[in-house]
């Protein structure tokens, strides 16, 4: 748990620092910024604290802000996302997620952290752009970019996923 | 009161998140006024170093393409126009060689930190007041016009570049004396929007796209991008696509412009409204 926790902090120092850095310069077809930071905050222990996860979440949210320069989107939409998270758990669990040690693939399976996930960014990411442009009447862009910005942050979660935890049950 | 506190024990999640949303909503709103940008300069100033560091190795990876860039703007530069200064003579036909008073002053900046993919794109410079920067300059990349300083802090100013919802950049035809304004509708960053284009200007894709001076912040002539597409809306004015001619992605030298005479304008605009106003 203490050992699970810590490696999570790492996780999620480095994310942010690939996140400023790198992902945050790269841009697919002039609409897309993967945005991979919230994934390693939904990967937090059930059990975390929640009012310390909730300003874990506001303070790495200001931490994009900040390098982004787009005053407190980021810490808006991620604080909302922490808000949420033990929702989005009671979807896939009836224990509210309670029986989960971590949340990785190995640990409940593909389907529901696809669900989970999914649900949580396309969340987050319709948060964020709703704030940047901070209106309705370019509704059907807003959309757009939501669907392929999270698709594609989607992927890269998954691949980091597959690559350092593995996708199937057989380690156990 | 004891019930109260109770209550408010028991919620204290839903407490702290509307809290941390406030707190996020009051930073967004910050962000966009003068005394916010002022505030989160703090901020700014230690992720604006990370920022030029990386951009110092970005910058060091693209010089071939840069060396390109400033090449091509050295020889328009020796090419060199007089639209940067200001005829002091009347009459300009009774002699060529006429005397010429500068009015508007140019001096480099580099692009530490930029956007392009989102609806209100932003870019960071590393001059700041210490430079002599103030808000609502023009700025110009080597390809043609950027945007408009919004906020200096001591050493960084952002920028609104044409890709901003807020940004309206005031342009005319290069060849036909008709006058519009270019605004971005969101989408693809290579494209823009000009309105206000009169009906008489016959607008054809391929029209050039220049800068106006009425605004005050760039001289006249610097080039904005070409008309790709043109329709003739309610029978007056025309709506048209414009392709910058700035790549945004590429973005790394710019050139904010000083306009010499901009106090002098400004108090004359305003004798005048006041004079006008009894």
């Amino acid at each position: 748990m203490r050992n699970n926790f810590l490696s999570l902090s790492f996780g999620l120092l480095a994310i942010l620092m690939v996140q400023v850095f790198v992902l945050n310069h790269v841009q697919l077809g002039g609409y897309l910024n993967p945005y991979v930071y919230p994934f390693v905050l939904l990967l937090f222990p059930v059990r975390t604290d929640r009012a310390f996860y909730l300003i874990l979440a506001f303070l790495t949210g200001l931490f994009v802000d900040v390098f982004e320069n787009s005053g407190g989107i980021h810490a808006a939409a991620t604080t909302l996302t922490a808000y949420l998270r033990p929702r989005f758990l009671r979807l896939i669990s009836t224990q509210g997620g309670n029986e989960f040690e971590t949340l990785t693939i190995r640990e409940i399976g593909l389907n529901k952290m696809l669900t989970f996930a999914g649900l949580v960014i396309l969340q987050h990411h319709f948060t964020l752009f709703f704030l940047e442009s901070f209106s309705f009447r370019e509704f059907g862009q807003l959309l757009l970019r939501t669907l392929l910005s999270s698709l594609t942050s989607f992927t890269l979660f998954f691949l980091w996923e597959l690559v350092f935890f593995g996708g199937s049950k057989r380690n156990r | 009161m004891r019930l109260l506190f109770k209550i408010l024990y028991k919620n204290r999640i839903l407490v702290l998140f509307v809290a941390l949303e406030i707190m996020a909503l009051v930073f967004i709103y910050l962000n966009r006024s003068y005394q916010g940008a002022v505030m989160l300069s703090t901020g700014r100033r230690w992720s604006g170093r990370m920022l030029e560091t990386r951009m110092g190795i970005v910058k060091y990876l693209s010089l071939n393409e840069q060396n390109a860039l400033l090449s091509e703007q050295n020889a328009r530069l020796m090419n060199s126009n007089p639209r940067f200064f200001q005829s002091v003579k009347v009459n300009d036909d009774l002699t060529i060689d006429t005397l010429f008073k500068q009015v508007y002053e140019v001096f480099p900046a580099r692009v530490i930190n930029a956007s392009y993919n989102k609806r209100n794109n932003y870019l960071t410079l590393d001059r700041g007041t210490l430079h002599g920067v103030e808000p609502g300059m023009g700025v110009v990349g080597p390809q043609g016009v950027v945007g408009i300083i919004k906020n200096v802090s001591k050493h960084y100013s952002s920028v609104l570049p044409i890709l901003h919802s807020r940004t309206i950049i005031g342009a005319q035809l290069k060849s036909k004396p008709y006058y519009g304004s270019v605004t971005w509708p969101g989408g693809n960053y290579r494209f823009a929007e000009v309105n206000d284009l009169p009906a008489q200007s016959k607008l054809v894709p391929g029209d050039t796209l220049v800068s106006d001076e009425r605004s005050g912040k760039f001289p006249s002539g610097i080039p904005i991008g070409t008309i790709s597409k043109a329709e003739l809306i309610d029978g007056f004015t025309f709506k048209a696509e414009v392709a910058l001619f700035t790549d945004f992605a590429a973005l790394r030298e710019v050139y904010i412009i000083k306009n010499l005479h901009k106090r002098e304008r400004e108090a004359l605009d305003e004798e005048t409204q006041a004079t006008d106003a009894e």
